[in-house]
């Protein structure tokens, strides 16, 4: 008996034990007791998720509407933080803000994702060096990353605005100037692009062979099969990643904190600074609550729209989820 | 220019030349600021200033890190850093583990919307519970300690769920199945066989979950208080705030700071995208 036969029979044994015991004990008695150990598996994180995600959640929303001076008790102020916040301009400056980042950072970002993944993801010389390039500043950005930037655009003895001088360009302020500061943390977020690249390349791998081999047949070229092969294939994950980067800008708070504070005259002040100053500057956690509720309900109603419009362009292949 | 000429062009008249000059073009400004910082930290105080920017450290010199080593309490930040990502690591490893191969193989009523609701969580920021979380776990005494940093990646985070799960549904049914059939309950099959198999998705995990404790900001910024319990990255700000003009100091602190994760990427590099591609974001 070969070992392929062996592991076989092996199999066909299990099988036919199966089919015996389904016989014998009914299968509820053990559809049960695996379901038993479903949640007893699962509550890891079922538990964490009313412990840090659902409470915190239910509390940010009643914080939202109570007046919290900390030695003293909380007292129900209903809306009045919601209508406070019609007359602060700094609140509308962080939401024009934080759209402006978003829209900066996440086309671009996807964009440039994509073009990079398309191409590294080749069988030709040197693609994995080129990968780990594209790749490295994602996986160490972090606070020192960021003060390595705001060396970059510092105005006197920076990179940029050195390479701007070779070509006869007296480069702006970038970050002490109000009308750069924005462009600039744009700049340094497409950085950070390499993680986009990785999931593309990820999901380019799946893409069975056979279908461009069918595509060739057919006389496309590589732009109609770009067009109709690749993007539909993989703009489920194209999807994904827009949802995760999208509430990736709506969470930036790091390169603001460190390198602006949210000046030049509040030109960074990003929606998650201005809570945090709040919350944990100023000392006005009512206030922070309910700005916190408009951040989630943003990205909320933002998520709903993309799914929303996700019907006219993700493909899903049949049977796929 | 029809179909067919065009995809001529492409294949004959674009050369190697072209395709590799557009993919260096592109990789220069990834590449420049690191090897910026790295020469910065090398060089002569007096000349990190110069103009235009001199890219060879020559005299070459480990002054600035030397002095910037002392400047601030670097050995304990790293310790530190080290305590908190260490645990978050072990954590995330256990615990998404073990609920992505609950949602991969077993059944249970409600199990689609569970999932939906662990992937659901991905889309709350971490700004808008991070008040009520300092409430709670300030209430608890845990502030200016690390357990507000490290408890919660014991309950399992719905990313690496997904990506436990993607990996353990790869890989066929009727191992578990035959498992439990000779004795096994789900824990010890995923214990005894599902674990064993996963190294690439671990690794993945492992990998992503330090990035993610060594890199945060905003939490020991929220949490932690004194010097003495400072991570890496408040650590950085700290000097920053206080020796802002002093750019020969700053390159070389974030250079030490940046190197021990460049490593371990590049050590765990293979491991981590073939983890990242098996796990399926197909």
């Amino acid at each position: 008996m070969s070992n392929g036969d062996r592991v076989q029979a092996i199999h066909q044994m299990h099988s036919d034990s199966m089919l015996r015991r389904t016989r014998h004990a009914p299968m509820g008695v053990l559809a049960k007791r695996r379901e038993r150990w479903f949640y007893l598996l699962v509550s890891p994180w079922l538990i964490g998720f009313l412990l840090f995600q659902a409470l915190p959640l239910l509390g940010a929303l009643l914080l939202s509407v109570t007046e919290w001076p900390l030695p003293q008790p909380p007292a129900f102020v209903g809306l009045d933080h919601f209508q406070a916040m019609a007359a602060d301009h700094l609140f509308g400056r962080t939401l024009f803000n934080t759209a402006y980042y978003a829209l900066g950072t996440v086309p671009a970002g996807l964009l440039l994702g994509l073009i990079l993944a398309l191409l590294v993801n080749r069988r030709r010389w040197g693609m994995r060096f080129f990968r780990t390039i594209f790749f490295v500043p994602a996986v160490i950005s972090g606070v020192a990353t960021i003060l390595l930037w705001g060396w970059i655009f510092n105005p006197r003895y920076g990179l940029v605005n050195a390479a701007l001088a070779l070509v006869g360009v007296r480069g702006p302020g970038w970050l002490q100037d109000e009308a750069w500061a924005m462009p600039a943390l744009i700049l340094m977020s497409l950085w950070t692009v390499g993680t986009n690249m990785v999931v593309f390349v990820a999901a380019l791998q799946g893409i069975p062979r056979d279908l461009y081999e069918a595509a060739e047949l057919d006389g496309a070229g590589e732009w109609p099969r770009l067009r109709h092969v690749t993007w539909p294939l993989i703009s489920p994950v194209t999807f994904f990643l827009l949802i995760v980067n999208l509430v990736a800008a709506f969470q930036v708070f790091t390169p603001t904190y460190v390198l602006t504070r949210g000046g030049p005259n509040n030109a960074t002040l990003t929606l998650p600074l201005y809570i945090y100053l709040n919350a944990f500057a100023w000392g006005r956690l009512g206030y922070a609550s309910a700005l916190a509720m408009v951040l989630f309900l943003s990205v909320l109603l933002l998520t709903f729209v993309q799914f929303r419009l996700a019907d006219r362009w993700v493909f899903y292949a049949s049977g796929e989820r | 220019m029809t179909e067919d000429t065009r995809s001529r062009f492409f294949h004959l008249a674009v050369p190697e030349a072209v395709y590799y000059g557009v993919l260096i073009a592109l990789a220069v400004p990834f590449a420049l600021p690191l090897l910026w910082m790295v020469s910065t930290s090398l060089k002569p105080a007096g000349l990190v200033y110069a103009s235009p920017p001199q890219w060879i450290p020559w005299p070459l010199t480990l002054d600035n890190l030397t002095q910037a080593w002392g400047l601030l309490d670097f050995p304990r930040f790293f310790r530190n850093t080290l305590i908190v990502a260490g645990l978050t690591v072990a954590g995330s490893l256990l615990s998404s583990s073990v609920v992505g191969f609950a949602f991969a193989t077993l059944p249970g009523r409600g199990k689609g919307i569970l999932f939906g609701l662990c992937l659901a969580t991905v889309m709350v920021p971490t700004s808008v519970t991070l008040i009520p979380l300092f409430l709670l776990f300030s209430r608890l005494g845990w502030v200016n300690t690390y357990l507000p940093l490290i408890v919660p990646h014991f309950f399992a985070n719905a990313f690496y769920v997904f990506l436990f799960r993607q990996f353990f549904r790869g890989l066929p049914a009727d191992l578990f199945e035959s498992a439990e059939l000779d004795g096994c309950n789900p824990f010890m099959s995923y214990w005894r066989i599902a674990l064993p198999l996963s190294r690439p998705a671990l690794a993945t995990v492992a990998v992503f979950a330090f990035l993610g404790a060594w890199n945060d900001f905003m939490g020991p910024l929220v949490y932690l208080s004194t010097n003495e319990t400072f991570t890496i990255s408040l650590g950085l700000s700290l000097f920053q705030g206080s020796h802002y003009t002093q750019l020969h100091y700053l390159m070389p602190m974030s250079l030490v700071a940046t190197l021990p994760v460049l490593i371990l990427f590049l050590a765990a590099q293979r491991y981590f995208v073939q983890g990242i591609v098996t796990t399926g974001f197909r």
